[in-house]
């Protein structure tokens, strides 16, 4: 059976289903940030807020207004929108794993250059930082690829998603697995993995770190996120050996328990993290990559 | 609640109900401009409180914020860091004064170090009076600041046209 959606383009059911992914990637990560808010509201010290709250701030970015506008900074935030969508896409339909993460990359990139076109201190700053987190993706992401393509022979994601119900894809590729989930952590700004960067509040603690985006460039880079997060979400998934709804709602619930792990924990010095994102994605993926390639 | 809560949803209009998303999702930025940190303790210890008022937040972001809250007694140093946080904050935003410091310079007024109040700097929306102010209230007057703010800006908008 061939199992990559790609081929089977404008063919009924396999395309409504891409469609129903796409739209459900788009509404499931805020709906995941809602329960989030909703845990967190019931938990003691914690803060208490509307259980809409995610939602009410990507409304009310959306109105506010700056005194001037910067139009590198929207174009650069509505670029990274569109490549971030194409990406969804290409990863719902099944599409090779290296041009996923391509798309992502221009994406990140927009992001980055947006940030620094403003030329202020801060955004370079933002720049910086965001410079390094891309850099420890593209390692776990080109260490990932080959343990992935030495043991399954295979790039496509609609391939995969196949073959690691009827193969032992999760076991042999455990390391890999693990590696690409902090890549997710990172990207969700999480506990030891958080750059200070984030879509979400793009702050660091006692500092004033911002960019350039802001109003609606800005609420529209929290959506780019989001929908970035769904991504990441969706292709740790094809790892499990379950049906793909079950496995996607497997790595939501786990992402959910990180989230809610987040409260706890104190944040660390961006250069702490960075270091921190080296050794438990770049080190850990090659781990899988030695065990494949050096010891086998 | 039924019937009455229907009416209201459907009667309100498509601004009131911008206006309501707006005055429950509330980021705030704290500056403790010098002083003993009492109010921004305060306002930390009643966030953390199960109160009645919710939706407030904090962030380190200007970009993020709608309230920029100022604590303590302003010098020539911190005057220029404060006013450009504040213009980074897009509009529309409050700035409360909290503590007594920052209304009225408290001790530190007449100490001869060119100190300010919030006043002498920012147009303040709200002030919160006290030493150290309640918690809970510094959470009310900030709700209230931003539902002032809406109010003006509607209404300017309004007269605009």
């Amino acid at each position: 059976m061939d199992y990559n959606r790609s081929s089977y383009f404008g063919g009924g059911f396999i395309m409504f289903e891409v469609i129903i992914w796409f739209f459900a990637i788009i509404l499931i990560v805020p709906v995941e940030y809602i329960v989030e808010n909703y845990f967190k509201t019931m938990m003691r010290g914690q803060g208490r807020s509307y259980i809409l709250q995610p939602i009410y701030r990507i409304i009310k970015l959306f109105e506010k207004k700056d005194g001037t506008i910067n139009y590198f900074a929207c174009f650069f935030s509505i670029g990274a929108f569109v490549f971030s969508l194409i990406a969804l896409y290409m990863t719902v339909a099944g599409f090779n794993f290296l041009f996923v993460v391509s798309v992502l990359s221009m994406m990140e990139l927009f992001i980055i250059i947006g940030a620094y076109s403003a030329n202020t201190f801060s955004g370079k700053i933002c720049a910086q930082r965001a410079v390094s987190r891309f850099v420890v993706l593209l390692f776990t992401s080109m260490v990932a690829a080959t343990t992935i393509y030495k043991t399954t022979g295979a790039l496509n994601l609609g391939v995969l998603s196949g073959y690691s119900k009827s193969n032992g894809v999760f076991i042999s590729l455990v390391f890999t697995f693990i590696s690409l989930f902090v890549i997710l952590l990172i990207k969700g700004n999480i506990g030891y993995f958080n750059f200070g960067i984030s879509g979400d509040e793009l702050s660091v603690l006692d500092a004033a770190l911002f960019t350039p985006y802001s109003g609606w460039s800005l609420a529209l880079v929290q959506m780019t996120h989001w929908i970035e997060i769904g991504i990441w979400i969706k292709i740790l998934s094809i790892f499990l050996p379950l049906n793909e709804w079950v496995s996607f709602l497997v790595i939501m619930i786990l992402y959910l328990l990180f989230l809610l792990w987040d409260g706890f924990v104190a944040k660390v010095n961006w250069k702490q993290s960075a270091k921190y994102s080296w050794i438990w994605a770049g080190g850990v993926s090659l781990l899988n990559f030695i065990s494949l390639y050096v010891l086998r | 609640m039924g019937n009455g809560f229907v009416k209201g949803v459907l009667l309100l209009s498509f601004a009131d109900l911008l206006n309501k998303i707006r005055t429950r999702s509330i980021s705030v930025f704290v500056i403790q401009a010098g002083g003993c940190r009492g109010c921004v303790d305060a306002l930390s210890m009643a966030l953390s409180e199960q109160n009645t008022i919710k939706g407030i937040t904090l962030t380190g972001n200007p970009k993020h914020a709608d309230c920029l809250l100022i604590s303590g007694c302003i010098n020539e140093k911190s005057k220029e860091e404060i006013m450009q946080i504040y213009e980074k904050i897009p509009s529309p935003k409050a700035v409360v004064a909290a503590g007594a410091c920052a209304c009225s310079g408290s001790l530190f007024r007449r100490q001869g170090n060119q100190l300010y109040i919030v006043e002498d700097v920012l147009p303040v929306t709200s002030w919160i009076r006290g030493c150290t102010p309640d918690g809970t209230e510094m959470l009310e007057t900030i709700v209230r600041a931003m539902e002032n703010v809406k109010n003006k800006q509607a209404k300017g908008e309004r007269d605009k046209n």
